[in-house]
């Protein structure tokens, strides 16, 4: 199969006041990819995943949505944010609304679906993530590993090509991360597009395709699993994988 | 001095101001609605002027490092002239509000009547200070409430309609109500534009009958009466919204790790 490049970041750059977070990404996604984006807080790699829907504003460098540069004036931010769905660490469900409106609002007042069309759709993305019976809570009701089920299921609604994970597990009780992770993995499985900023390397090593490890602003390193967990090249790739075993234990 | 001393003795006193209430009672059962309908218009026109300019004010409070030379401009601009009207109107008397404008504009220009220019004079008045209310309950709604909205490709006006605005009165409800209880009571103030609210008919009543004691007991009961009232329903109201809806499975566990069919 030949390979699709979905995405493309050149010379991606990225500064908050004095602090340069981004240096010079360069940076591609293949249709049906899994990547993961490891490496310690600060290191710019939340930072990447926001540029990559416009949630962070990048100073400099390109990027490329099949070949189109969406940094450029007249580019629609809010059509490309639905080819780009994001889960967040904080799920930031709309407090508002009930679980199943949290998955029909985006579908209805963006995409222009009928209602009864952004009903079934949703009905069908919350059993797909083990929340169907949960349609009518309120989604201030829900435990955090709930509230990340139905903020994956209303990003899944928006059909995006592309979802983005911004370190999903990372405020959850640990008895919830493994349902999420299984979620995410059954969605790699099924060929989805994903990138994911995690700090689990079992996830990183067992699902993705393709790892980062980002250090201050720069990609140091990137390979497979294998390559990065197993032979690491880099110094400070050994370096914190060593830190992260060691704090593991 | 005698007077006190009457009423304290009760009884005469007490049954004389039931005398004047049940004589004048067409006059005050006119006031309580005109002071209602001028409290509640106010409160309603106020809460829409104040969503505007406190969605503007919110929205314009801060400037984006991204933004261009123009957009910056135009920010300052809205956020100091919106910023003037509110200074102005919560800075200055009501009072003095009403006799400047309903004497000025309202009446020798317009030819408004008293109830029309009354109802203009708490709207503007009531908006200034929703203005305040609607800008902090805005500030107060989680940075990724917006985040959440935009990543699924909302427009900034589709997430401030259906995302932030509902949570920011929400949140603000007990705010809002207490404007309402608020202006139940100051629109006395706008007596002075011959705006025949309660206190307007207790000084009428009291220049037929020379006596002060009674009308203004009457009044201040009703008075009472009134912002009671709406206290308790604002109260019921405010716990209808908090309440959480009962929907949730509770016969349903949550679901276990690795559910997942498809």
């Amino acid at each position: 199969m030949a390979r699709e490049n979905i995405i493309e970041i050149h010379h991606l750059q990225k500064h908050f006041g004095d602090l340069e977070v981004l240096k010079n990404i360069e940076f591609h996604v293949d249709k049906g990819e899994v990547i993961t984006i490891i490496g310690s807080s600060g290191s710019g790699k939340s930072t990447l995943l926001r540029c990559i829907n416009l949630l962070e504003m990048p100073d400099g460098g390109e990027i490329l949505y099949h070949g189109n540069d969406i940094l450029k004036h007249g580019i629609d931010i809010n059509a490309h944010r639905t080819h780009v769905g994001m889960v967040f660490q904080n799920f930031n469900l709309f407090h508002n609304k009930n679980v199943l409106d949290n998955c029909m609002i985006g579908q209805i007042k963006v995409l222009k679906r009928s209602k009864q069309e952004a009903k079934e759709k949703a009905l069908y993305y919350l059993e797909k993530v083990g929340m169907q019976d949960f349609a009518h809570a309120g989604s201030t009701q829900l435990s955090g590993g709930q509230k990340q089920r139905v903020a994956i299921a209303r990003a899944l609604c928006m059909d995006p090509e592309v979802l983005l994970f911004d370190e999903p597990t990372s405020a959850l009780d640990p008895e919830m991360v493994g349902g999420i992770l299984d979620v995410m993995k059954q969605l790699a499985q099924e060929g989805l597009t994903m990138i994911v900023v995690t700090h689990e390397m079992a996830f990183a090593k067992d699902v993705s395709n393709r790892v980062i490890f980002m250090d201050q602003g720069v990609i140091a390193e990137e390979g497979t699993p294998q390559e990065i967990f197993e032979h690491p090249k880099q110094e400070r790739t050994k370096e914190f994988l060593h830190r992260f075993r060691s704090a593991g234990q | 001095m005698e007077y006190i001393l009457m009423a304290a003795a009760g009884d005469g006193f007490l049954s004389k101001t039931w005398n004047v209430f049940v004589k004048y009672q067409s006059l005050f059962l006119g006031a309580i609605q005109s002071t209602l309908l001028v409290a509640f218009i106010g409160t309603i026109v106020g809460l829409l002027i104040g969503l505007v300019i406190g969605g503007l004010r919110a929205i314009t409070s801060h400037q984006d490092h991204n933004q261009k030379m123009g957009a910056k401009l135009l920010y300052k601009l809205i956020y100091g002239i919106t910023g003037i009207y509110v200074g102005i109107f919560r800075g200055t008397p009501m009072m003095v509000q009403a006799m400047f404008l309903y004497y000025t504009f309202f009446a020798p220009i317009f030819h408004w009547s008293p109830i029309t220019s009354a109802m203009v004079i708490i709207s503007v008045n009531t908006g200034a200070y929703m203005a305040e209310i609607m800008r902090s309950g805005i500030q107060s709604v989680d940075n990724g409430q917006l985040e959440g909205a935009r990543s699924i490709g909302m427009t900034s006006f589709q997430t401030m309609l259906y995302i932030v605005l509902p949570q920011a009165i929400k949140n603000s409800f007990p705010s809002i109500g207490n404007e309402f209880v608020v202006n139940i009571k100051d629109s006395c103030v706008l007596n002075c534009i011959q705006f025949s609210e309660l206190f307007f008919v207790a000084k009428s009543v009291q220049g037929s009958i020379f006596s002060y004691a009674e009308p203004f007991l009457i009044v201040g009961i009703l008075y009472l009466i009134l912002t009671l009232v709406t206290s308790s329903i604002l109260g019921l109201i405010e716990k209808r919204i908090n309440h959480q809806k009962s929907s949730y499975p509770a016969s349903i566990s949550a679901p276990q790790s690795g559910v997942l069919k498809g």
